[in-house]
């Protein structure tokens, strides 16, 4: 008989965590999602953030996805990825002979002071959501969006750090080298076990 | 994309405790370019969302918001806008002599909600102390209807709100602030100097847990006559649904 497999709680993400999950070596480009259960514009462009990662992960995308949501709306926060996934076709129906296909972004529901939070990710960041940031295979933070985000702007930020598109890596218009970040410090991990 | 007529009226009024922003009160190059920019923006129909480069503020049509210093900007700050009761007031007129409180809010954002109870309590309590307060509903009610001014005028009654509740036509006056989430909230002094920006504590939904009063820490401060001890917060709230 089949029926629909559960995700996993989400576990509770401090900043160190996060960012570790960013940062963490493998991918060429990385998806940095902030929303809510709560939040009428996360909801909506759930779909299109997790088809782009459905039809790029393979390529080397990674999707890290905070939600703000509190504690005890756990449940709810993963209802609700829960749905979109199986939309998505990220979660596939568990039958008798056949294993669902686990939903491999790096979830978390957020364990964190606000303002350390958001600045922490960016002080430019006001904290409305939804937000996404886009990272490279390094863990700089290269591209911010405000707003549902669309499969199509996914599309074209992160087209470059798969190769798709040339890299600018030259000097810009002004003639001015490209700038490189320093890395951040790492962080210790203080988040509990998965 | 629809153009938006602007029925905003700006006054001049050179004796408000809130003064016009000058060249000194803010760096010259942001709000100049704004003022260019912005116009430009929104007749090219130019999507509010897009991707910026590094930093959320950095995307042209919302600057960074006001700095601490810095004073509340000219015109955004003569702006009249139309509040509950009917009549119509800007930020310079709502001002008051120990310091004005600008609260950019709304109705159906669940953190607005959230902490609606704890903002009505510190307007009310405050403005009693004289701070001038004056809370700003920027949204566009096309988004949401709940953003409307008839539930407006009815969360008002319900909060049993004694400040102004106004409406931003245009959001021009919280693009001017740099404000982006419901609800933000920013504090000046008596000189009109911005002593604190951001949240109102670090727990919308339950007050019983909160640990970090920031704007009524600030508002005491200000009342005093001394600044801050905390300037500045973050609060995860939802986006401004800024009118196009």
């Amino acid at each position: 008989m089949a029926h629909e497999p559960e995700l996993p709680r989400l576990r509770p993400g401090s900043l160190p965590s996060i960012l570790a999950a960013v940062r963490n070596p493998g991918a060429k480009a990385v998806l940095l999602n902030v929303w809510a259960s709560w939040c009428e514009p996360c909801l909506e462009e759930l779909p299109e953030l997790l088809s782009f990662y459905r039809d790029h992960r393979q390529q080397g995308l990674r999707l890290v996805m905070v939600s703000a949501d509190d504690m005890d709306q756990e449940p709810e926060a993963r209802r609700a990825l829960q749905a979109a996934a199986l939309s998505a076709g990220l979660v596939g129906t568990a039958t008798a002979t056949a294993t669902p296909t686990l939903f491999d972004a790096v979830v978390f529901i957020k364990d964190e002071d606000d303002t350390a939070f958001v600045n922490g990710l960016d002080p430019g960041w006001s904290g409305a959501l939804p937000v996404t940031f886009v990272y490279d295979r390094l863990g700089e933070r290269q591209r911010v969006w405000r707003g549902p985000v669309t499969y199509a702007a996914l599309k074209e930020a992160t087209g470059e750090l798969f190769g798709l598109t040339a890299p600018k890596t030259g000097p810009d218009s002004k003639g001015r080298a490209p700038r490189v970040s320093p890395r951040p410090k790492p962080q210790p991990d203080r988040s509990p076990p998965p | 994309m629809t153009t938006t007529t602007t029925t905003t009226t700006i006054v001049t009024t050179a004796s408000m405790a809130i003064a016009a922003n000058t060249a000194t009160a803010r760096p010259v190059a942001r709000p100049a370019a704004r003022a260019l920019v912005l116009p430009v923006a929104l007749a090219l129909g130019v999507a509010f969302s897009s991707w910026s480069s590094g930093t959320a503020h950095a995307d042209g049509n919302v600057g960074a918001p006001l700095a601490i210093g810095t004073k509340a900007p000219s015109p955004a700050n003569q702006v009249k806008m139309k509040s509950v009761d009917g009549k119509v007031l800007s930020i310079a007129e709502a001002a008051g002599k120990a310091g004005t409180l600008v609260v950019f809010t709304c109705n159906h954002c669940p953190f607005a909600k959230g902490w609606e109870q704890r903002i009505a309590e510190l307007a009310n309590g405050y403005s009693k102390k004289g701070v001038g307060v004056i809370l700003i509903n920027a949204n566009d009610p096309t988004k949401y209807e709940e953003d409307g001014y008839l539930e407006m005028q009815a969360r008002s009654r319900k909060l049993a709100l004694t400040v102004p509740y106004v409406v931003d036509e245009t959001s021009q006056v919280a693009r001017a602030f740099g404000a982006t989430v419901t609800p933000e909230a920013f504090l000046f002094d008596k000189s009109g100097k911005l002593v604190y920006h951001g949240a109102v504590d670090d727990n919308h939904r339950e007050p019983a847990k909160v640990q970090k009063r920031y704007l009524h820490d600030a508002l005491d401060a200000v009342v005093a006559g001394k600044d801050p001890t905390i300037t500045e917060s973050k609060g995860i709230g939802c986006g401004i649904k800024f009118r196009s």
